[in-house]
């Protein structure tokens, strides 16, 4: 952390050009705020999910974005647990993207539940039992464990730290940082593979019951490991995407090469375990209770999806990654991060709505869901306020610590 | 969430799932007290590594309380 005398002035954009900027993502977050009067005044009724989708395009993204905003914990963890001394240009970002992501998340849900005065039910009368009570408790403390993270770069404002009470608490808060960086993988290491185990559990539904070791199915762990591959890539393209829109140097080109190149080291192992997952699966597991594996995949949701999560947007962005001439071009870098979070999100897709998709039952047929405009429009609303708060925590923030330096 | 309420047990799901989770609590609770009580400490005594343009200057010899 800087201190008051070595903070720098920092170039931006005049006030009419931010708020030009600004409107648009505020013109669609009304949007999304008016989807979800319409949802909790209306209910769920609103909605594309029925009788067989219980879940939807909400928790899809619930998901996709847990999984991204995984470069939160995971960067913490390396920087200040193992000190990977790299990351500190750009771990400020990373934590402004994890909050987003998991407030977002949490956003969502709470029109999801469709009775959200009833949200701390979960907490109150939790079953044990379930992945999904773990997932909330975990989710819910990480949201506040990333907000007190996302505490020190706020009193690095100038104006706030002519406050001496909240400059001295945002130095301390930075001192013990170690503690909730750890706290925070501890969160993220069981939430994201209770996510993962949810689906695994399930066997009633032959598509994404998966067999395991003691009460965790492997799903679990691959939910790990694929959001550990695919934050860092979110979060490479946030800057790099950041850089291109603000036309300054924020970081080292090198730092988001290595960053990729780490991204892609965890997809490798993450595609290579899946890989194993999978056959293991459609040969032994699905036979077993009385599929084959054909039978999940029939359009829409037919063989491109695992085609295109393995291939394009899986082996396809490893191999770019891996090559450092391809990651040191920005063009392929580009291509690389966002192939990889494309492809968790398509792995979060067929979990969520091709495991409900498949019949289980004799006299059942293979069904589509379909999102109404007030589900996207909510989905608009949550990328809409990620782009309104991280832009202003890059106008008013010091994000990115070497940036004075790389401007100069 | 409390022994109190409807539902739980003190079988043992209910006493791993919430001893974790309030070991966790607790640990985040206590970083966040410490933090809040030293940067009260820390401003009442001006020490650390606390702006020289807020540590308190000691007055010129010219200088008198009446300005």
């Amino acid at each position: 952390m800087s201190s008051q005398t070595d903070m720098p002035t920092l170039q931006r954009c005049s006030a009419p050009k931010f708020l030009l900027w600004l409107s648009f993502w505020v013109l669609l977050l009304l949007w999304g705020a008016y989807g979800a009067f319409l949802c909790l005044y209306k209910g769920l009724n609103q909605t594309g999910m029925n009788n067989y989708f219980v879940f939807g395009v909400w928790i899809t993204v619930d998901l996709a974005i847990i999984a991204l905003g995984a470069g939160a914990f995971f960067s913490g963890f390396l920087f200040y647990v193992l000190r990977f001394n790299f990351l500190k240009e750009l771990i400020g970002a990373a934590v402004v993207v994890g909050f987003i992501c998991y407030s977002g998340a949490i956003g969502m849900l709470t029109i999801d539940i469709g009775q959200p005065l009833r949200g701390y039910f979960s907490f109150w009368h939790a079953n044990v039992h379930s992945m999904l009570t773990e997932v909330i408790f975990c989710i819910t403390l990480y949201l506040f464990v990333l907000t007190i993270e996302f505490v020190p770069l706020i009193t690095e404002n100038r104006r706030i730290r002519e406050m001496p009470f909240l400059r001295h608490l945002g130095e301390n808060l930075h001192g013990i940082m170690v503690v909730f960086a750890l706290v925070g993988t501890f969160l993220s290491f069981f939430h994201q593979g209770s996510l993962g185990g949810m689906f695994g559990t399930l066997f009633a539904r032959p598509f994404s019951y998966r067999t395991g070791v003691a009460i965790w199915p492997w799903t679990f762990f691959l939910f790990i490991l694929s959001a550990i591959a695919a934050g860092p890539a979110l979060t490479t393209l946030v800057v790099w995407a950041t850089q291109k829109i603000t036309r300054r140097r924020l970081v080292n080109r090198p730092t988001l090469s290595r960053l990729a190149k780490l991204s892609a080291i965890l997809l490798v192992i993450y595609l290579v375990l899946k890989a194993a997952d999978t056959i293991y699966w459609a040969n032994f597991t699905a036979p077993e209770m009385g599929f084959r594996f054909t039978d999940f995949y029939k359009s829409p949701y037919g063989m491109w999806l695992l085609f295109g999560e393995f291939y394009l947007f899986g082996l396809v962005p490893a191999i770019i990654l891996l090559i450092p001439r391809a990651r040191d071009n920005d063009f392929w870098l580009v291509i690389g991060c966002l192939f990889t979070c494309m492809g968790i999100v398509l792995n979060r897709f067929s979990f969520t709505i091709q495991t409900l998709a498949v019949p289980v039952m004799p006299f059942e047929k293979f069904v589509v869901y379909s999102p109404t405009w007030q589900e996207w429009s909510i989905v608009a609303a949550v990328i809409s306020y990620g782009v309104i708060l991280f832009s202003l925590a890059y106008r008013y923030l010091h994000l990115f610590p070497r940036e004075a330096e790389l401007n100069g | 969430m409390w022994p109190t309420i409807f539902e739980f047990s003190w079988d043992t799901g209910h006493m791993i799932f919430f001893g974790v989770f309030y070991a966790v609590v607790i640990i985040i609770a206590t970083s966040l007290v410490y933090a809040f009580a030293k940067s009260i400490v820390d401003t009442f005594s001006n020490n650390g590594s606390f702006d020289d343009r807020h540590a308190h200057k000691p007055m010129d010899k010219n200088e008198t309380l009446g300005g």
